[in-house]
């Protein structure tokens, strides 16, 4: 029977297997193939996408090259998009809340989920979110998470257990709040023990004008809560948990609290564009991001300014040093048994209702 | 003959490539915005007056704009009156010392404004030099801090702007010719009779410019007031800037900005008027100061 | 006469005033300086000196090739709207008719009101129709039109302030209208085309709405790799970087005015 295995069989299972070695690291995402293709990624700057060492990281394992581009709010990613990024942007990083607005205006193409390696481990809030499909077709891989909560000052405050805190009469022109209208409006439905989803607006309105009169800051960017909360004109008020970890990583000690009542928590999710150029070097890039190697590195030896986040992937989240771990506040946030507001899913004409009204109360 | 051509070509030649620009970058788009601004519900549903109806529903939006306008107004004096002295001793300079502080004064202004509002931040905080000074004469109380409030945004405004109107009233000072100025001292003049009767009409027109074009942007500003002016500090440029980055309504954004720029049409068109009758006063004065006694 | 001299002179109280005036003016400058060797991450007090700013900047920060491209591209604009804003102005004073000088007044009033964060959409939208899109070109013009109005408002202020007379004085000697322009009426605004040309460099390099949206996908600008920080918020090396453009530009002021540039080209008043 030796002569089955002849020369040219031997040379044709040889060459298959050759062949199987390139294929088997082209579906791990990874694959110095991709050598002259330029992946153009569409994110926050700072925020994990730039970070130079898994940047490094990437491009060895690919060969490819990176071109960050970075918008500035959510609705100007749409803005990006629409105008002139379709076929020249792969990759886009949306908020949960995103994700079906740009699905719907067929700004992003649907995902094959076979072929991400660590959609199994995601943590099933976010990989079962309904928000993040649409027509029954996955359109973003959820990446990294965090909450919008309480934080306060532990040298001038004792640790709060809930909301009403904020509204405290005691803490008129101490806090600072986040200007964003559903996390305004799901935070005070909260605070009212309203559902956070659909509450009565009415009394939303009326809580949250009566917030503003505690309010000395509407915060847009980490850096206007820092300077602020730095410098002590404000000791209290909401705060998304990166930032948090952020501060006490400078020596600035502040409280980071999960109240009672509930919490706010959001996603920020992988899409990929619609008619991306580099279709397979995409969906490598996602791997990568997604790939408990990436946060590893990217958590634990971060580059300068970079902002963490908590990751979706459990599997990451387990991969990392406790301290790493304990510094973005990942436990807590994981084992949360209250009420979790999930930032994401609000019918447009409704978000459009709360924007409207937001906007009325800060004018007013 | 070639006189003609050349005089005849002049006009396209003088004015076209600023026409061109202008025409290409502003007017169309403009064009553009109006037509948002009738579109509520995107560019393939029927036009509608919904954005202008939101705009008048509530008098929230025009008090706001009353505000901005007020805000504004304040701010471009307040320029033009610390502008004036610097201005007019530049103006008396030789080009030799005037030329590197004219230069000079623009240096602040290349580290961009997101900078100089963080600096103006400190300058405003608590624990700053100015704030120290301010409570040693009993103007505040210690720790305390103008930010976050209409007076920190009207601050940064005023600071921003000073380049510009410092040049601008210089470049109109300069009218001012020294003989003038000598021959009514020497009948008896005074320093203020001077100012107010020689240098002040003859520098007015430059005045009204640069009112005009410190007042006029002020109306759309917004990352001043986002960054210093506090919950009660907001200016409709906020509003606007909102509709673009966090509301995704652009119409209602365009709508606005089109009642904003008719505005601040009307007003200027208002201080357009003063000046002819401020340059026939000076015209005026110069014929009176110029006859021999 | 004691008169005449007291009229003329810039008195030790005039100095005094305008150098409190450019200390006001500097004060925030003098700031970023003092914080940019702070040791504080958020750019506020108290002091603590450090020089790990500098060697942010130097080595990792990415801010000096988007500084380069500012500077180039600011001075392109300044210059493009110096020269085409005083033509404008030229033709605005001399021979514009009534509905001309309106139609060019409000599109200049237009570029300065609206909101450049909604203009600019407005401009990315139109560029993409023409088939331009986002590109340095269209940036050009973008900031172009922006600063256009600066220079055609002083540049005109000061023509409708010259004297008449010079003018008729060299026609009636023969001079072209042309010649004319040349050697009389420039020389004598060439103070306010340099400032109009120093605005429009300053007000084209901050412009970051322009940049936002017309920049190609991948360029960065100084003003947009700044704003763009905003979900962080502030990088502490832009002190550093502020201080050292300030440096620059003061060594390239004090070599000019080395270099005898101090008087020439600028007659009116020196």
């Amino acid at each position: 029977m030796a002569s089955k295995i002849n020369r040219r069989s031997f040379a044709r299972i040889l060459g298959a297997g050759l062949l199987a070695v390139p294929t088997i690291a082209r579906s791990q995402g990874t694959s110095p193939s991709f050598k002259g293709q330029t992946l153009v990624v569409a994110s926050w700057q700072n925020y994990g996408a730039d970070d130079a060492g898994t940047l490094k990281q990437f491009e060895q394992l690919t060969g490819a090259t990176v071109k960050n581009v970075y918008f500035t709010s959510e609705d100007d990613l749409l803005v990006m998009l629409r105008q002139g990024g379709i076929g020249k942007i792969d990759v886009v990083l949306p908020n949960l809340e995103y994700v079906q607005p740009a699905a719907v205006e067929s700004l992003l193409q649907p995902i094959d989920t076979s072929r991400i390696k660590a959609w199994d481990t995601l943590e099933p809030r976010f990989r079962n979110d309904p928000s993040i499909r649409q027509d029954g077709k996955v359109y973003a891989v959820p990446w990294v998470q965090g909450a919008t909560s309480l934080a306060v000052n532990p040298d001038v405050h004792p640790t709060p257990t809930s909301w009403s805190v904020l509204w405290d009469p005691a803490n008129k022109g101490k806090v600072a709040f986040f200007d964003d209208p559903s996390t305004a409006v799901m935070t005070a439905a909260l605070y009212l023990g309203e559902d956070p989803q659909n509450p009565d607006l009415e009394k939303v309105r009326a809580a949250l004008l009566a917030l503003k009169a505690n309010v000395k800051l509407f915060w847009s960017s980490g850096d206007d809560w820092n300077k602020a909360y730095t410098t002590g004109e404000i000791t209290m008020g909401n705060l998304w948990s990166g930032l948090a970890g952020t501060l006490r990583a400078n020596g600035h000690q502040v409280n980071f609290i999960l109240p009672d009542d509930g919490t706010v928590v959001w996603g920020d999710t992988w899409a990929i564009v619609k008619n991306a150029p580099h279709l397979d070097l995409a969906y490598a890039w996602v791997n990568w991001l997604t790939s408990k190697e990436y946060f590893v590195e990217w958590i634990t030896k971060p580059g300068p300014n970079q902002e963490l986040a908590v990751p979706v992937n459990i599997a990451a989240i387990d991969a990392l040093p406790k301290s790493a771990a304990d510094s973005l506040l990942a436990g807590p946030l994981i084992e949360y048994k209250g009420k979790v507001a999930l930032q994401t899913g609000i019918p447009p004409k409704q978000l459009k209702k709360w924007t409207q009204m937001w906007e009325e109360v800060k004018a007013s | 003959m070639g006189r003609r051509l050349i005089s005849a070509m002049t006009t396209p030649v003088l004015l076209l490539p600023a026409a061109g620009v202008l025409a290409l970058m502003v007017i169309i788009p403009l064009a553009v915005l109006v037509w948002f601004s009738f579109a509520p519900d995107g560019p393939a549903a029927p036009l509608s007056f919904d954005s202008y109806a939101r705009l008048f529903g509530t008098g929230l939006y025009l008090h706001l704009a009353l505000k901005t306008l007020i805000t504004a107004g304040a701010a471009s004096l307040v320029t033009a009156a610390l502008a004036w002295s610097p201005a007019w001793v530049l103006s008396r300079l030789p080009g030799r010392a005037r030329n590197p502080i004219l230069l000079a004064i623009i240096i602040p202004y290349l580290t961009s404004y997101l900078l100089l509002i963080y600096s103006i931040f400190v300058v405003l905080g608590p624990g700053s030099p100015v704030m120290e000074f301010l409570r040693l004469l009993g103007l505040a109380k210690p720790g305390a801090s103008i930010l976050y409030s209409q007076p920190a945004t009207l601050v940064m405004l005023v600071y921003e702007n000073l380049p510009l109107m410092i040049f601008v009233l210089f470049s109109g000072m300069q009218r001012v010719d020294a003989n003038f100025l000598a021959a009514a001292a020497s009948l008896g003049a005074s320093r203020w009779h001077r100012l107010r009767h020689i240098v002040f009409p003859l520098a007015s027109p430059s005045l009204a410019s640069g009112l005009i074009m410190v007042f006029v942007p002020m109306g759309g500003a917004f990352v001043e007031s986002a960054i210093l002016g506090g919950p009660h500090g907001l200016l409709l440029g906020n509003v606007i800037a909102d509709q673009m980055t966090r509301a995704d309504d652009p119409s209602f954004g365009s709508a606005l900005s089109i009642l904003l720029l008719l505005g601040m049409l009307a007003i200027t068109g208002v201080v357009g008027g003063l000046r002819p009758a401020l340059e026939w006063l000076s015209a005026e004065r110069k014929a009176r100061h110029a006859t021999p006694a | 006469m004691p008169r005449l001299r007291d009229a003329e002179a810039i008195s030790p109280g005039m100095v005094a005033v305008l150098a409190v005036s450019l200390a006001i003016l500097f004060v925030p400058l003098f700031i970023i300086i003092l914080l940019s060797f702070n040791i504080s991450p958020y750019g506020t007090l108290p002091f603590q000196g450090t020089l790990k700013w500098y060697g942010a900047l130097f080595r990792n920060s990415g801010l000096l090739a988007p500084t380069w491209l500012s500077l180039q591209l600011s001075f392109v604009v300044a210059i493009s709207a110096g020269v085409f804003g005083t033509t404008a102005a030229v033709w605005l004073e001399k021979r514009a008719t009534r509905l001309g000088a309106t139609i060019l007044k409000v599109a200049l009033l237009s570029a300065i009101t609206v909101p450049w964060l909604i203009l600019g959409l407005a401009m990315l939208l139109v560029m993409n129709a023409i088939g331009l899109g986002r590109g340095l070109f269209s940036m050009y013009l973008g900031l172009l039109a922006t600063t256009l109005p600066y220079v055609v408002f002083i540049v005109a202020a000061r023509l409708r302030a010259l004297d008449p007379d010079l003018d008729h004085a060299a026609r009636s000697l023969g001079a072209s209208a042309f010649v004319t322009f040349i050697r009389v009426s420039a020389p004598l605004i060439l103070p306010a085309i340099l400032s109009g040309t120093l605005i429009s460099f300053m007000v084209s390099f901050n412009n970051f709405l322009i940049q936002y949206f017309l920049a190609p996908f991948g360029v960065q600008t100084l003003p947009l790799k700044i704003y763009t920080l905003i979900r962080v918020g502030y990088l502490p090396d832009l002190n550093a970087l502020a201080t050292v453009i300030v440096a620059a530009t003061c060594v390239i002021i004090l070599l000019l005015h080395r270099l005898g540039l101090r008087n020439s080209g600028l007659p009116g008043g020196g």
